[in-house]
């Protein structure tokens, strides 16, 4: 998977470190003085991650723990993401982060004890903690293990609420941790065409399914993310057919709730998109510069898909947990 | 040098767009190092003052000349001819006739000294030539004097004997300068000349939007290309197909706000909304001049569908 691994001294001896190090017991490892001085120092083209990605392993500098942006994440509570890592191993053709970073190549940050120390000064009243705004948080979960301290903490924190997002099917560490009421494991979910055609090198929809429905038979609260959706001419049935599909392994007593969302890029996004994925059928969809200068659909046609999903999703599930993200 | 004459500008519009030609010291010349374009003005008068204006100053090797012609032997409307023969006629037959350096070409055409508006006229005429214009004998004749081959190619305008309607022509003008440039320049270089040589007329921010759509749709246009509109409605019924085709919901959402807007617009009061439809307010403007003017907006404001418009604007095409 890592051509290289780039360790900082200050972390190599620290037990999150070897754990990893061990895993990637083959890969040549480098010892360095600050991720920094080397992670997007140089421009590294994104699908370089295809044949020549790197692992950073460090501490995570400045800020932590970030406020979420509006309309993030449920209407209630404050909501904030936290940076554990940056990147990800899968290729999304519409990913925010072929145009975030300088460079592809995975950083994870090794000071948990510091983001959890954060999130305690943080807590006031229902106040959510979302992981994976810069990376899965489950893709690595079987080597990282980090969830377990974090789920110590949230056990004495009831108030607090975490969100594990994700596109993995990688649930065995989750499977070894007693679920809690205030830890909400989310799934992103698209119809199984368009799963296939722009989520690359992500498990196929039936495994998220199958990982869904271990999650729910071991007690766990679920989140789901339809987002982003891509318009097709048949979307209404794409989106049913998946919609049913997960209507029978996730019951509307273990849904916290579902999102959803239709694509959208920066400016800048959306050129890396084009540059990295030019004969892609995403870059052939009927978007135009919005009124924060993204990219997106034209309103009428984004309310046309949202208010349709939505009247899928409550066929099966409580109208008061779907609420739109970003819109 | 090549020369290039054209009675009118209109006809000249699209080889001086092409061809990237700048005015040229004289108000009727266009230009650069290998090209000159004169507008000569209509007749036999204008064109050999013109000309010869022309040739006397500038080195020129050969002359082209472009334009429209109106038929007399039933030559299809649209269809060019490169002219064999021109003959003139100013009342009478003039004896004179000139042959081009195309030695291919088959139609002859004769210079009329005024427009050919009726049928006796034109049964007259038919007896010379197949087109008739009225200033390619000038053209021929100079050329003669300065010893310059020239060739002429003519788009049929009109049939000499249906009513002949001179704003029909002005506003057609630049559709024929595209198909004689397309003619004489026959390699469609992209996309935007490839459908201009089909006849749509293709203004430079419609060219962007098109050039846009059909990177995401390429619907069978062939019904709009093939079809008696004009080049500015080919080219809105184009770009029309392509929206519905990449969009639907919003193609159909702009198609059902327009026709609400409409029926609520008045000769005084305007409603309008956001070109993008990202923003739901919607807009009005209106004239008051008396109370009748304040009461009508009232009534119009008190029936206006806002929430219908709203709904819209948000996806909801129940």
């Amino acid at each position: 998977m890592f051509q290289n691994i780039y360790v900082e001294s200050q972390v190599r001896d620290q037990k999150y470190t070897q754990d990893i190090l061990n895993f990637f017991s083959e890969v040549p490892t480098t010892e360095i003085t600050a991720i920094e001085d080397h992670f997007g120092k140089v421009k590294k083209p994104y699908l370089h991650k295809r044949t020549d990605l790197n692992l950073f392993l460090g501490k995570k500098k400045g800020q932590l723990i970030k406020e979420a942006p509006q309309a993030y994440g449920t209407q209630t509570g404050k909501h904030y993401y936290f940076i554990h890592a940056y990147n990800c191993i899968y290729e999304c053709e519409y990913c925010f982060l072929q145009g975030y970073f300088h460079s592809p190549d995975i950083v994870l940050f090794t000071n948990h004890d510091e983001i959890i120390n954060e999130m305690k000064a943080l807590i006031d009243g229902e106040t959510w903690f979302h992981a994976g705004e810069f990376s899965d948080s489950l893709a690595l979960s079987h080597i990282t293990k980090e969830w377990g301290q974090y789920f110590d903490f949230f056990r004495n924190h009831p108030e607090a609420k975490l969100e594990l997002r994700s596109k993995s099917s990688n649930i065995k560490s989750l499977l070894e941790l007693e679920p809690l009421g205030n830890v909400v494991v989310t799934f992103s979910l698209a119809d199984e065409e368009n799963s296939k055609k722009y989520d690359r090198k992500t498990p196929p929809l039936r495994a998220r399914l199958k990982a869904i429905r271990q999650l729910v038979d071991k007690g766990f609260r679920i989140g789901i993310h339809l987002d982003p959706i891509i318009y097709s001419e048949d979307l209404v049935g794409r989106y049913g057919k998946m919609i049913d599909e997960l209507s029978e392994v996730l019951p509307d007593t273990s849904l916290e709730y579902i999102s959803i969302g239709v694509v959208r890029y920066t400016k800048d996004v959306y050129r890396q998109v084009e540059l990295n994925y030019p004969d892609s059928d995403i870059t052939k969809q009927p978007l135009q510069k919005s009124f924060d200068d993204k990219v997106r659909y034209a309103r009428p046609l984004r309310g046309w898909i949202l208010s349709n999903v939505e009247k899928l999703l409550s066929q099966h599930y409580s109208a008061e947990k779907i609420y739109r993200c970003m819109e | 040098m090549k020369l290039l004459v054209f009675a009118h500008r209109g006809e000249a519009q699209a080889f001086l767009r092409k061809l990237d030609l700048k005015s040229f010291e004289q108000d009727f010349l266009y230009g650069n190092q290998d090209t000159l374009v004169l507008i000569s003005g209509e007749g036999i008068q204008n064109t050999t003052e013109t000309l010869a204006f022309t040739l006397a100053k500038y080195p020129v090797k050969e002359i082209v000349n472009l334009g429209i012609a109106g038929a007399l032997r039933g030559q299809e409307k649209n269809s060019i001819h490169s002219i064999r023969t021109v003959y003139h006629h100013h009342e009478e037959p003039s004896f004179q006739s000139f042959t081009s350096s195309d030695v291919s070409a088959s139609t002859d055409c004769l210079s009329y000294y005024k427009r050919v508006t009726q049928s006796l006229d034109k049964k007259q005429l038919s007896q010379f030539a197949g087109l008739v214009d009225r200033e390619l004998w000038a053209i021929a004749s100079v050329s003669k004097r300065f010893k310059v081959p020239w060739r002429s190619y003519k788009i049929v305008s009109d049939i000499t004997e249906e009513q002949t309607d001179c704003q029909d022509i002005f506003e057609k003008a630049y559709e024929f300068s595209l198909k004689l440039f397309h003619h004489t320049h026959p390699q469609p270089q992209n996309l935007i000349e490839d459908l201009e040589s089909q006849g749509f007329w293709i203004t430079f921010s419609e060219a962007k939007k098109i050039e846009k759509l059909f990177k995401l749709t390429q619907p069978d246009y062939s019904s709009i290309a093939n079809s008696e509109m004009t080049g500015k409605q080919k080219t809105q019924k184009l770009i029309q197909l392509l929206e519905e085709s990449v969009d639907p919901i919003t193609f159909k959402v702009r198609k059902k706000i327009k026709k609400e807007l409409k029926a609520n617009n008045s000769s005084k009061t305007h409603y309008s909304v956001d070109n993008q439809l990202e923003e739901t307010r919607v807009q009005v403007k209106s004239l008051l001049e008396d109370d009748r003017d304040v009461q009508d907006l009232i009534e119009s404001l008190q029936k206006f569908p806002l929430k219908e418009i709203q709904s819209l604007m948000d996806g909801d095409l129940r």
